[in-house]
């Protein structure tokens, strides 16, 4: 477990870091409302409907083929720490792997799947 | 300190499934799921399977939260739309739920030594049963380290070279032989199941050519 | 990995690369052209060939017991490569019509072909869970294959869902499983539950076993659409593109099957099991195989819609095959092959005759569509005649002796009253199946006037053709089918 603690500790600081500097100007910034600040910009548009609105499919298609690449390097980690103890035979079956993989990514590249427009 | 880490990572996990069990819109569910996702990967960090905590952060939170969060936001006006998340009849859901936790803790805490005491051999279990294990929080990493030691000895041999010592690079690398030797095929497999869902996200989400944009590159080539 | 196991994948080799030839075809020509409907013929054919080499060499566990190669695996991946030329063979019309282009889904036949080749051959829980999803990932995308059609998105989003939720049961069982036993070797699961090894003292408990039988049970139930997990196949049948239709609801139901029999039969319940509540999970299986083959025989007595009175008819054939899974004796597991070879000739050309006969704009699944077609198109009608005799399993036909066999395992398993469930169900099916025949023969269409429509010799006719004719040859010669299966792990 001991050395998983950096590792917690990295957590904890990344989260109250966040957190902290996320919230400081807000705590310590000088806060003077009227009711000209807290009003729209002059020259901005009236805020309309909700923020978050709809996005695009496009991202949707980049979202899903990185992960199926992410779980792709997912296998290549475990073969990565172990390549020096298993030899030639095993970096072929890895070749192999990646070849199936290329062969889809020149699919989706042929089929236009990564086009944005 | 253990217990602590344990508990907190546990708190995480629970609070973030009961939020996006719960939760009316839809949007903070999927937010909530983020922390279900980190504290699970605790969790795995917790019973020694460092491959699979790894594999939570990169996969599920780094990737399928991410696609989670886009599906929501495809939709149109979510806001507007008012999903309304109900179970169905809630007696039915309740009974079906509670139900499943009672034959999960039977079967955990229940007396399942005794089970094996019963069968056809009839050898005593000598070798306690989980119920012992419970009596310490950490129960279920105290037994999978023991399962882990044991399959690893059987596969290996002697259990003083390959024992996951504290310290030592966890569990990757034997993962990764195994992968590469004995589990061979299903690694191989699993490059054809990831090109079959390679050719459904394309054939799905990717976007029809409009019939000027078809002459327009048949007139090209 | 050495010869041995290199030759017992190799028709899962096969497939795999002639689908991704296809792929590369696909991705690279540039006017669709009939070249990957040849490949995956040729590819199908191949892996045909080279599952008969494996038939009649020596029964092996290749790669370390991850993968068995005998006389039943080498049968099952004669027929799902049999299927899947029949299924690309009958689409090639049907998509053309459609305006689609094939190569994509010929690929993904294939893929769908070596995740079911998994399934039959898996000797180990990881394989044919990898087998599962290969297959269902491919059919959720199969479903959904027309995009711009409602019914085709919903039926693949409705199948998506149901089906990883199911998929999320087995994967529970088998965890369960792997947790109680120790091992994800079935070889190793069946000396276990045989006593002649010793129990993992440690971990075993016969209720989280018991527990993680009936979640695998769910999971592939699921796939097979036995009776309570069943609602989804007449949505998801009736959405899909027909011949899509055709291929899942026969061989991706058999797949499962095959599945099933690896693990009930063979690995988890083998008849001389120590375990405890082995007799509970037979029941639990034949009250399912029962439940299935009434209530699908009975809801499809009252479709109207051709394409829904074979999804519903298809429930009923998965409890046939049930019957034969929870007989867990020799005879259901040769039954069980039999008639998954008949059903994916029989079911196949079925739906292949109705997308043959379907309009492109979506008409022509009404029953009323089927009066008269003697005279519009005495060919089809022929053919899909004896289909329906065979699907009823009247005797000269190939149905007839896979649920003789079937009947016979239950009597064998002393469950007599099953057999005669399953007797009585097959009456209640003539009624539907002989009632085509009626309308098709028997019945004058009155507002039109009948035209003969001379029969065009396309691939759909040649590939119906002869799986009626193989219908026929089994029917008549059924010692050629129950030679070639020979006995399972001998």
């Amino acid at each position: 477990m001991s050395n998983y603690i950096p590792l917690f500790l990295m957590l904890v600081i990344a989260f109250g870091f966040g957190a902290i500097m996320a919230n400081l100007s807000k705590w310590i910034g000088p806060k003077k409302p009227t009711k000209e600040k807290l009003s729209t910009y002059e020259s901005g548009m009236e805020p309309i409907g909700t923020t978050r609105d709809r996005i695009s499919i496009k991202y949707y298609i980049v979202a899903m083929l990185f992960i199926i690449f992410d779980i792709e390097i997912v296998f290549l980690y475990p073969w990565a720490v172990t390549f020096d103890k298993i030899g030639v035979f095993a970096l072929g079956e890895m070749f192999l792997f990646l070849a199936l993989l290329f062969i889809g990514y020149i699919y989706i590249l042929k089929k236009g799947a990564l086009q944005w427009d | 300190m253990f217990d602590l880490i344990f508990y907190i990572f546990a708190f995480i996990t629970v609070v973030g499934a009961a939020v996006t069990a719960i939760h009316r819109n839809i949007v903070y569910a999927a937010f909530a799921l983020l922390f279900t996702f980190v504290g699970v990967a605790g969790l795995y960090v917790m019973a020694n399977a460092d491959f699979l905590a790894v594999t939570q952060m990169m996969v599920y939170v780094g990737g399928i939260l991410i696609l989670l969060i886009f599906g929501v936001m495809l939709t149109n006006r979510i806001q507007s739309a008012n999903i309304v998340v109900n179970a169905g009849p809630k007696p039915v859901v309740a009974i079906l739920s509670l139900g499943l936790l009672a034959i999960l803790c039977a079967a955990f805490f229940g007396p399942s030594a005794t089970h094996s005491e019963k069968s056809k051999d009839g050898k005593t279990a000598s070798v306690s049963s989980w119920s012992n294990y419970t009596q310490q929080p950490w129960a279920a990493t105290q037994w999978n380290k023991d399962a882990n030691e044991r399959i690893l000895s059987e596969k290996f041999g002697a259990p003083s070279e390959v024992k996951t010592k504290e310290g030592s690079s966890g569990t990757s690398v034997e993962i990764g032989k195994l992968l590469l030797s004995d589990y061979l095929l299903p690694f191989e497999i699993v490059s054809i199941v990831l090109l079959v869902a390679l050719i459904g996200a394309t054939m799905i989400a990717r976007k029809e050519p409009t019939l000027e944009e078809e002459a327009l590159s048949e007139s090209l080539s | 990995m050495n010869y041995n196991d290199f030759i017992a994948v190799l028709p899962l080799i096969i497939l795999a690369m002639t689908g991704l030839a296809v792929m590369m075809w696909d991705a690279f020509e540039k006017v669709p052209s009939r070249s990957p409907l040849l490949l995956t013929v040729v590819g199908g054919m191949g892996a045909i060939v080279a599952a008969v080499a494996n038939l009649t060499a020596a029964p092996v566990i290749a790669f370390g017991g991850l993968f068995f190669s005998n006389t039943y695996t080498g049968f099952f991946t004669i027929i799902f490569s049999a299927a899947a030329v029949l299924s690309a063979l009958l689409s090639e019309q049907f998509l053309k019509e459609r305006e689609m282009i094939i190569g994509e889904y010929c690929a993904l036949i294939l893929f769908s072909v070596c995740g079911m080749v998994m399934m039959a051959s898996g000797a180990n829980l990881i394989v044919t869970f990898l087998g599962l999803e290969t297959m269902s990932i491919a059919f959720y995308v199969l479903a959904g294959i027309f995009r711009k059609e409602e019914s085709s998105n919903e039926a693949s989003l409705k199948y998506f869902l149901l089906g990883s939720f199911a998929t999320g049961f087995f994967l529970y069982g088998i965890a369960l499983v792997y947790g109680t036993t120790g091992t994800m070797n079935l070889a190793e699961i069946r000396t276990i539950m045989l006593g002649l090894a010793p129990k993992p003292a440690a971990t075993y408990s016969s209720l989280l076993l018991t527990l993680g039988m009936l979640f695998i049970i769910v999971g592939l139930a699921f796939k097979v659409s036995a009776f309570p997990f069943h609602q989804w196949a007449p949505d998801v049948y009736e959405g899909s593109p027909t011949v899509v239709a055709g291929f899942m609801s026969t061989a991706g139901k058999t797949a499962a099957f095959s599945s099933f029999i690896l693990l009930f039969p063979y690995a988890l319940l083998p008849t001389a099991a120590v375990h405890l509540g082995s007799e509970k999970i037979q029941i639990v299986l034949a009250i399912l195989a029962a439940c299935s083959m009434l209530y699908g025989n009975i809801v499809a007595v009252s479709q109207t819609r051709i394409k829904r009175m074979l999804a519903y008819s298809s429930i009923a054939h998965a409890g046939y095959m049930l019957l034969g899974v929870s007989a867990l004796n020799e005879n259901g597991i040769t039954g069980v092959a039999i008639y998954s070879a008949v059903y994916i000739l029989m079911q196949i050309s079925a739906f292949g005759i109705v997308s043959v006969l379907e309009k492109s704009d979506g008409n022509g699944f009404e029953l009323e569509d089927y009066v008269g077609l003697s005279k519009r198109r005495p060919w089809l009608a022929f053919l899909l005649a004896i289909i329906m005799l065979s699907l009823a399993g009247i005797p000269p036909f190939a149905g007839f002796f896979g649920k003789y066999y079937l009947f016979l395992a239950a009597i064998n398993a002393g469950m007599v009253w099953l057999a005669i469930v399953g007797v009585v169900s097959s009456i209640i099916a003539s009624y539907f199946y002989l009632r085509v025949i009626v309308l098709m023969y028997f019945r004058q269409a009155n507002d039109q006037v009948e035209v003969s429509v001379p029969e065009k010799i396309n691939t759909s006719f040649v590939a119906i053709a002869f799986a009626v004719a193989a219908l026929l040859v089994l029917g008549i010669y059924p010692s050629l089918l129950i030679n070639t299966i020979g006995y399972l792990f001998r």
